[in-house]
């Protein structure tokens, strides 16, 4: 096999890479070590026993979708990607019976909000208004490579809303909950979310992962037909109408260098695929440059700095759930006659201290008693997923990488599905006599079958040293290699993971730049 | 470089659109974020511009100049500021007396350090600034039309 650019890693930004490469007139085929497009944003029969149902094993929605490049530029309805809407966007139960559905408009949210604390309602309309307009001046920062430190400091103007937002930048998520919100269930709200980037609330800068709620009011959230894999499906498809070529069932082995530039790969049959131009990594930095690339073409100060690059052993893991009826969440006064408890992803972190308990635990490395977990009931807006009358329930939750009982994950799996499914049933009591089978992607499942190093799905921890021009490292920012023709992209580089196809589409303009077909901007 | 076209009608004759259009005192004000123009010659003015993206509020004043007159069907400008370069391009033609079709296209191009990044902010609200422009001319030229400011 020969082509001008290799693709390592058919994951939705290899393919977004590849695909905007093509577009653009170049030759360029994508090499995917498994027989299945998308990486952590698959669709698949998840549990081999109950074929007809479809899960999503990572990914399962997408926010703001609308808004990004890769939608437009790709023409992703053109390829057969069908959108649906997720409204009410978010539901969050609480033990104590009262829940908060969390609504694409922001009044009606408040409305909710209120009824458990009508402080924290203005509250949460005065700091999602703030966060809209910083994200009016941060989004464009997403777009390309990160603009290096100085450049962003040349536009700035001394204001309070300035200094507030680097303030919070700054700000351990404890702090930030705390100032902001009074009420436990609030306060739960912003431990969930600020979570999510698997830093402790302690964590300087962990504030900031609170916001992605604020962009969900701003750009809406979607769940394709199918399932999130229909995201990389309809990408592919947009790749070979460019005249793109994908290789399934080719795992690269080695980067192949030579005088200092990349000159091809070879997979791990032995065979050679030689590149005319250059090689896109779309795989976890650290596992280029510390297994695929002879050490010897590179820096031995360059390879210290990647080898202590953050991925500190917080995992994931997802469970699947085959059901015979759909969850009501009666606890949380769900009667079953109302559809809108049955669409959105629901949120479990009831309060601050639950959250510091799931923290502890991870630390001590259990799997979790008190499991902070995202619920995607996806039946309830795509029945296609599952046989007629039958659901799929998707549940992920942080874990430690290795459990401090020496237990294999393999052992281990069933106690975190059945934990994890436990939690949800507190909250939807008629479920635990509907599961018809289960199955789960443990940290092992992930570094075994998509190759993501410790099971880390944001390929390398989101910390503030590893976010904008620090992602991976400063000096890999631009997406650039010291290997020449060797460039990186996907969830390690800027800005990041999450289905947004931003670092595909950032690395490619950077190639096309440096190959001279568009303009120095 | 961020670039964007409009073609509008305007209810108005074709004279008094070229008469306002090719008047560099008359047009920066159309253009959102214009807070004012100083004339410098019949053919040169500094434009008054401030902008607002998220919590950044920028400043500058763009010395804009005719490049081409075509009197009465086409004209060029271009304007430069520390933060950018722009230049604009206005086709009329007449439709009915009171009628005429006119073809908007402007570019605007960052400059210095934070031109990069610049140019991202130009491209996500050029198609927003560009339909404000056309609202405004109509404004302008035929008063019963509703204003559009800068959000
Ligand atoms: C449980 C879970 C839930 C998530 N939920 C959401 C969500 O709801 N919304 C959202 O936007 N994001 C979510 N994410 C994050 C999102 O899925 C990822 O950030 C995103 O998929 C990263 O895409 P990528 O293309 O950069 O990398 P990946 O998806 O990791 O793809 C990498 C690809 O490279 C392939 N590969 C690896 N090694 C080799 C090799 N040696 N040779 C060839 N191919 C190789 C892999 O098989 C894979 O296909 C979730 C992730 C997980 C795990």
């Amino acid at each position: 096999m020969i082509a001008d650019w290799i693709v390592v890693g058919g994951g939705h930004n290899g393919l977004t890479c590849a695909a905007y490469l093509s577009k653009a007139g170049e030759d360029v085929l994508v090499l995917e070590r498994r027989d299945v497009l998308g990486g952590c944003g698959t669709s698949e029969p998840a549990i081999p026993e109950l074929p007809g149902f479809t899960f999503n094993p990572g990914a399962f929605d997408l926010l703001g979708i609308r808004e990004q490049p890769f939608f437009r530029d790709l023409e992703l309805e053109k390829h057969g990607l069908e959108l649906l809407t997720v409204e009410p966007m978010f539901l969050m139960p609480f033990p104590d019976g009262h829940r908060i559905f969390f609504w694409r408009d922001l009044h009606r949210t408040a409305e909710e909000i209120a009824t458990i604390s009508p402080r924290d309602a203005e509250r949460y309309v005065t700091w999602v208004e703030f966060w809209a307009q910083a994200f009016e001046m941060l989004d464009p920062i997403n777009t390309g490579a990160p603009p290096s430190f100085a450049a962003m400091a040349s536009l700035m103007e001394d204001s309070p809303e300035v200094e507030e937002l680097l303030r919070v930048m700054m700000m351990p998520a404890r702090q930030y909950i705390y100032e902001t919100f009074d009420s436990t269930q609030m306060q739960g709200l912003g431990a969930f979310m600020a979570l999510q980037t698997k830093s402790s609330l302690d964590q300087p800068g962990s504030a900031l992962a609170m916001t992605e709620l604020v962009m969900s009011h701003y750009g809406g959230v979607y769940r394709p037909r199918g399932g999130i894999g229909q995201v990389s499906a309809a990408v592919a498809r947009a790749l070979e109408s460019y005249g793109g070529r994908i290789q399934p069932e080719a795992a690269v082995a080695e980067v192949l260098v030579q005088d200092g530039r990349v000159r091809g790969v070879r997979l791990e049959g032995g065979e050679r695929v030689e590149a005319r131009k250059g090689v896109v990594t779309a795989i976890a930095p650290q596992t280029v440059f510390l297994e695929m690339i002879a050490q010897e073409h590179l820096e031995q100060a360059f390879l210290h700095r990647v080898r202590h690059l953050q991925n500190d052993n917080t995992a994931v893991i997802k469970a699947y759930y085959a059901l015979s009826a759909p969850p009501q969440f009666s606890p949380v006064g769900d009667d079953g006659s109302r559809p809108e408890f049955r669409i959105p992803a629901a949120m479990i972190t009831p309060s601050v201290d639950y959250a510091d308990a799931m923290w502890a635990e991870i630390r001590r490395r259990e799997i979790p008693a008190h499991p902070w977990i995202w619920c995607t009931f996806s039946t309830g807006l795509d029945p296609s997923m599952a046989p007629p009358g039958q659901h799929a329930l998707g549940l992920h939750c942080w874990v430690p990488y290795a459990l401090a009982d020496q237990r294999d994950w393999d052992e281990a799996k069933e106690e975190a599905a059945m934990r994890m499914f436990d939690t949800y049933c507190a909250y939807a009591p008629n479920l635990k006599d509907k599961l018809l089978g289960w199955a789960a992607r443990t940290p092992k499942d992930w570094e075994q079958i998509v190759g993501i190093p410790k099971g880390n799905n944001f390929h390398i921890d989101m910390v503030p040293h590893q976010v904008f021009g620090f992602r991976p490292l400063p000096e890999l920012s631009n997406y650039r290699t010291p290997i020449g023709g060797l460039y990186l992209t996907g969830a390690g580089t800027h800005p990041g993971p999450a289905i947004t196809g931003l670092p595909g589409h950032n690395t490619a303009q950077e190639i096309l730049r440096d190959l001279g077909k568009v303009e120095d901007d | 470089m961020p670039t964007a076209q409009r073609t509008f009608d305007v209810q108005a004759p074709a004279a008094m659109v070229w008469a306002f259009l090719s008047d560099l005192e008359r047009l920066g004000p159309c253009l959102p974020g214009c807070t004012g123009v100083d004339l410098l010659s019949p053919t040169e003015a500094d434009w008054r511009m401030e902008t607002k993206i998220g919590f950044i509020r920028k400043r500058f004043v763009v010395r804009t100049r005719t490049t081409t007159l075509e009197a009465p069907a086409h004209a060029a400008w271009t304007g430069e500021s520390d933060e950018l370069i722009a230049s604009g391009t206005i086709d009329v033609r007449p439709r009915a007396p009171d009628r005429t079709e006119v073809t908007y296209r402007g570019t605007v191009k960052g400059q210095g350090p934070a031109r990069q990044l610049l140019n991202r902010y130009f491209k996500s609200r050029l198609d927003r600034d560009i339909d404000a422009f056309v609202a405004n001319v109509r404004t302008a030229l035929q008063p019963e039309a509703a204003p559009v400011s800068d959000p």
